[in-house]
């Protein structure tokens, strides 16, 4: 048990049927592309969104990926999954994001979207049903596990939030993360666990929490 | 390994990278110890329970949107890159690219004819050389005496 747990983040999908949606994208198949884009719309989301911890620049930069997946289809060689391509496109663009940010702190905001858009720019569905205490409650320990994610080194989190989305290796997280060592992504991940355990222990005994 | 190494591990964790044998170490231990072995999966199960981002309805018509406006602005993406380079909006290019291989073309062509040209001349010298006339056979001796020392006068007087 110990073992698949520092071994693998979830099972690997050996017959990839994203592969081969890949391969009529690089062919031009729209309708291909359109499946892909619906069913890692979501992956990529999570992944960005905690990244960069804006959900509107997030929204924008999600689509993003999954344009730079059309422009660069012509690239795309199955040699490995198509969701190692896919989250190092998205990690790409989000730290691009964070660079970006700390040269211009100020202008994350205000940019000019364009003009010429048919959609509108973001539509999400009503969840404002009532909450429960319990959820309520669990609501709050989410919060805290959110906001220790977040002070994670960016290395740290990553791994842990492509294990979270389940089926990534520690192979595939290694070639997200830049070509490193199953060992140094076996102790980014292990060292990302004992902080977060670390910063919550105290909370989930007593509820007490230090912010960082 | 005992409970006090372990932890001491696990706040090493936090520190710095767990080297190999560590890592190995610590894996035997929860493969040994469920209990910490349960509170390691809490975390994970705090992680996985974690709500999903909210996505917009309309995520993937954005998407789509932004992808035909692209190939509207540029379609010629799907061809190779040596007939994209043939669209309009690259005229600037092909008309630099046409003036550089005029000059490539006119540079060698204008090379060749001056090499062309060395080799008639060297031909030429070479059959010119064949009718030196036979006193430029002494040319070195004579031009010697020209540079040779002044003439000793008192020898002269005594020749004379």
């Amino acid at each position: 048990m110990a073992k698949r747990n520092l071994d693998f983040c979830g099972m690997v999908d050996r017959n990839d049927p994203d592969v081969a949606l890949m391969l009529r994208v690089k062919e031009g198949d729209l309708s291909a592309y359109e499946t892909l884009v619906e069913k890692f719309k979501q992956p990529v989301m999570n992944l960005v969104y905690r990244l960069i911890n804006d959900i509107d620049e997030a929204e924008d930069i999600a689509q993003n990926v999954f344009v730079q997946v059309w422009k660069t289809r012509e690239r795309y060689e199955p040699a490995s999954k198509f969701t190692t391509w896919l989250f190092t496109i998205a990690r790409n663009l989000g730290l691009n994001e964070i660079r970006r940010r700390t040269r211009h702190p100020a202008d994350s905001l205000d940019e000019p979207r364009p003009d010429n858009e048919s959609q509108p720019l973001r539509v999400v569905e009503d969840a404002s049903s009532p909450i429960p205490a319990d959820a309520a409650l669990s609501g709050e320990l989410r919060a805290k596990v959110e906001e220790a994610l977040m002070d994670l080194p960016e290395k740290q989190r990553t791994a842990l939030l492509l294990c979270r989305e389940g089926g990534v290796s520690y192979e595939e997280i290694a070639e997200v993360l830049g070509g490193i060592s199953l060992t140094a992504v076996k102790s980014i991940i292990f060292r990302g666990r004992a902080v977060l355990k670390n910063r919550l222990k105290p909370y989930l005994k007593s509820g007490e929490w230090q912010k960082k | 390994m005992n409970q006090s190494e372990f932890d001491n591990l696990l706040q090493t964790a936090t520190e710095r990278d767990l080297t190999d044998g560590e890592l190995a170490r610590l894996e035997r231990w929860l493969a040994a110890n469920p209990a910490d072995q349960a509170e390691w999966e809490e975390l994970d199960h705090l992680l996985a329970t974690l709500p999903d981002t909210p996505v917009a309805t309309n995520f993937t018509a954005r998407v789509l949107d932004e992808v035909r406006r692209a190939e509207t602005a540029h379609p010629a993406l799907g061809q190779a890159w040596w007939q994209r380079l043939l669209a309009p909006q690259f005229r600037p290019v092909q008309i630099v690219a046409t003036a550089t291989l005029a000059m490539v073309i006119g540079g060698v062509g204008y090379q060749s004819h001056l090499n062309q040209s060395r080799a008639e001349m060297a031909a030429a010298v070479a059959s010119i050389a064949e009718f030196t006339p036979v006193f430029l056979v002494d040319f070195e001796a004579i031009e010697a005496v020209a540079q040779a020392d002044a003439i000793d006068e008192e020898l002269w007087a005594a020749l004379k």
